[in-house]
């Protein structure tokens, strides 16, 4: 693979508000090309770090570099980054094409340039046929696109997402996401994409940053970071998971542990490294388990046995709740079988539940 | 059915208490008698009156001079007071804020009596000097809240977004926060301005002898009776000072986003 350029670079960056450390020495490098999104809950200082690249806030300590210039002391206006706020922030007083023209006249391009400009910015956005309205006459939908248009019309180094879907409902936002991704692989951009929407992080972005209380917890592709995930707080963030403690036993072979899980003695494997008398969780996707009724799979050696106490049918899939012996309860997922038309389970009815063999994280049971 | 007609009878003789005083004012200035209560025709001769006469005439410039400098003063240090307010965080922001509506509701005789006695400790000769800065300290809190209410049904991200596509603070706030103030900027001039043509009591307190104003010339007039050209003057006051808050009204109507 060619080496890519490093687009925007923070370097031990540190922010405060009033004594209240927001981010703590945060190292962040985002590549040419590349989909990255901050992922976290609110506060977790993901939309500080956007600003601070933009250049609305200025870092306490450490660097930021953008095409390998240090901007720390550099205004906004001055950058060439481009922000599409959560409310789109459109200029009311103008039309769709003067909104868009704005960044183009700030640079003081000649005005067949910037029409041309304006007018390709509108038919990447769909809207051409919008470009005399104002933005109050347009829906929210339309107006996040003319923010969209506004901000990539200029070309910069990199764009910059604060949540912008968060205003749009359902089906247009599913919409949204595809189009910004569509966009950004046609125009090989570089968006930078605030979010704390796990699903919308998994199904954009290139590269996730799971972040808590301003720092990384971790960092990796959208596979890694929902199928490895480096600790409790990343698992449970992304996506739902089922979290069961246990005590290791022994380790038989390299990369395997026999444990004792909530009364059951199971076999994991694990790339990390225990030793008898570890205390573990182990985190088990709902959609990874395989649940068995007792009356078809008398035999519950290494599986969890417990009754069904709850059950939701969601269409493809089939959620239900299960109340193990141990107290503990399990959620899982299962996808209707089409060899097995009458696949269902009674409420109550008792069960066994195993999982896919390999597909468990084991963690060490630390805070 | 009864209970409806009582609520119209009720309604119409309050609009009719309110506004029977001016109809028979803007009326009366148009009869040809002398003595204001009888009807002898139509006639503009108190409007012919009054432009002849030359000691109302000069009451009247000196107070379109005061109120049109006290209202371009007030809308400019107001509109300023009002950005800021928009644009920056600062301690106490509320407390200042709060503190414009204080003087809005203090009565104009404490604050004609407070101003008064703060140029007189100040040794000011009271004139047209004192007699602006009391009217522009009397509409500030106006502009400042008209502006303010307008720009704060923008999003604050407005300016940044200029900002961030290339524009400078002050192209920021040419380009984009004073087209969106505009309206609300000239409605608090139109309104500054009704509000120093009106004033009788804070006036009354702060100006001399030597500069006199409409407001006040009327009032001395009125002591000897009130004669028809007394109700044309305020007939056309009434009338500027209608058409210009119905501007203004006008103005702020303009929709927002």
């Amino acid at each position: 693979m060619e080496q890519r350029k490093t687009v925007v670079a923070l370097q031990g960056v540190e922010k405060a508000y009033d004594g209240h450390q927001v981010v703590h020495g945060l190292d962040l490098e985002v590549q040419e090309g590349e989909f990255l999104t901050l992922l976290g809950p609110s506060g977790c200082g993901k939309t500080t770090i956007l600003r601070m690249i933009a250049g609305f806030e200025h870092p306490g300590k450490g660097d930021i570099f953008l095409g390998g210039q240090r901007v720390n002391d550099v205004p906004p206006h001055k950058r060439d980054v481009h922000m599409v706020f959560q409310n789109y922030a459109l200029f009311p007083h103008m039309t769709v094409a003067q909104n868009v023209a704005f960044g183009l006249k700030m640079k003081r391009l000649p005005k067949a340039v910037i029409e041309t400009e304006v007018e390709n910015a509108l038919r990447l956005v769909k809207l051409e046929s919008f470009a005399g309205r104002k933005p109050r006459q347009l829906s929210g939908g339309q107006q996040q696109r003319v923010a969209l248009a506004r901000a990539l019309v200029n070309k910069p180094l990199v764009l910059l997402f604060d949540e912008p879907l968060n205003a749009l409902d359902y089906r247009l936002r599913k919409e949204m996401q595809r189009e910004l991704r569509h966009l950004q692989q046609t125009l090989k951009a570089t968006f930078v994409f605030v979010t704390h929407d796990q699903e919308e992080a998994l199904s954009m972005s290139d590269r996730v940053v799971v972040m808590r209380e301003g720092r990384v917890e971790q960092t990796g592709t959208p596979r890694q970071v929902y199928e490895d995930p480096e600790n409790l707080f990343v698992a449970s963030f992304i996506g739902e998971t089922n979290v069961l403690s246990g005590k290791v036993l022994e380790i038989p072979e390299p990369n395997k542990l026999k444990a004792l899980v909530e009364g059951v003695v199971c076999v994991f494997s694990s790339k990390r490294r225990f030793s008898p008398g570890d205390s573990i969780k182990v985190l088990l996707r709902p959609e990874d388990l395989r649940v068995e009724t007792l009356a078809a799979k008398p035999d519950t050696e290494g599986r969890f046995a417990g009754r069904i106490v709850e059950k939701n049918y969601k269409g493809a899939t089939l959620d239900s709740v299960i109340l193990l012996d141990s107290g503990v309860r399990l959620l899982a997922s299962e996808f209707f079988d089409e060899e097995d038309e009458d696949f269902d389970y009674q409420l109550e009815e008792r069960v066994s539940v195993g999982w896919v063999g390999t597909w468990e994280v084991v963690l060490p049971d630390a805070p | 059915m009864g209970k409806i007609l009582l609520k119209r009878a009720v309604l119409f003789s309050v609009y009719a208490f309110l506004y029977i005083p001016i109809v028979v004012l803007v009326v009366l200035s148009f009869n040809q008698a002398k003595f204001s209560t009888r009807w002898d025709g139509f006639s503009l001769v108190w409007y012919a009156r009054l432009i002849n006469n030359s000691l109302l005439m000069e009451a009247a410039l000196n107070s379109v001079l005061v109120a049109v400098s006290s209202s371009t003063i007030a809308t400019l240090l107001g509109g300023l007071g009002a950005f800021s307010l928009y644009r920056y965080q600062f301690t106490a922001k509320r407390a200042y804020y709060g503190a414009l509506y204080v003087l809005m509701i203090s009565p104009d005789v404490v604050m004609g009596i407070s101003l008064l006695a703060l140029f007189s400790a100040l040794r000011m000769p009271l004139g047209f000097g004192t007699l602006l800065l009391a009217h522009i300290t009397l509409s500030l809190p106006f502009v400042t809240v008209v502006v303010y209410s307008r720009l704060s049904g923008f999003s604050p991200n407005v300016i940044e977004a200029a900002r961030d596509l290339g524009a400078s603070e002050s192209r920021a706030l040419r380009l984009v926060v004073l087209p969106l103030a505009a309206p609300a900027v000239l409605a608090a001039w139109l309104l500054s301005f009704t509000l120093s043509l009106d004033d009788v009591i804070i006036s009354f307190f702060v100006t001399g002898p030597a500069f006199e104003i409409l407001p006040l010339r009327i009032y001395s007039m009125v002591r000897l009776g009130v004669k028809p050209d007394v109700n044309a003057l305020c007939t056309v006051m009434f009338t500027l000072s209608l058409a210009l808050v119905f501007i203004s009204q006008l103005l702020l109507k303009e929709e927002r986003i």
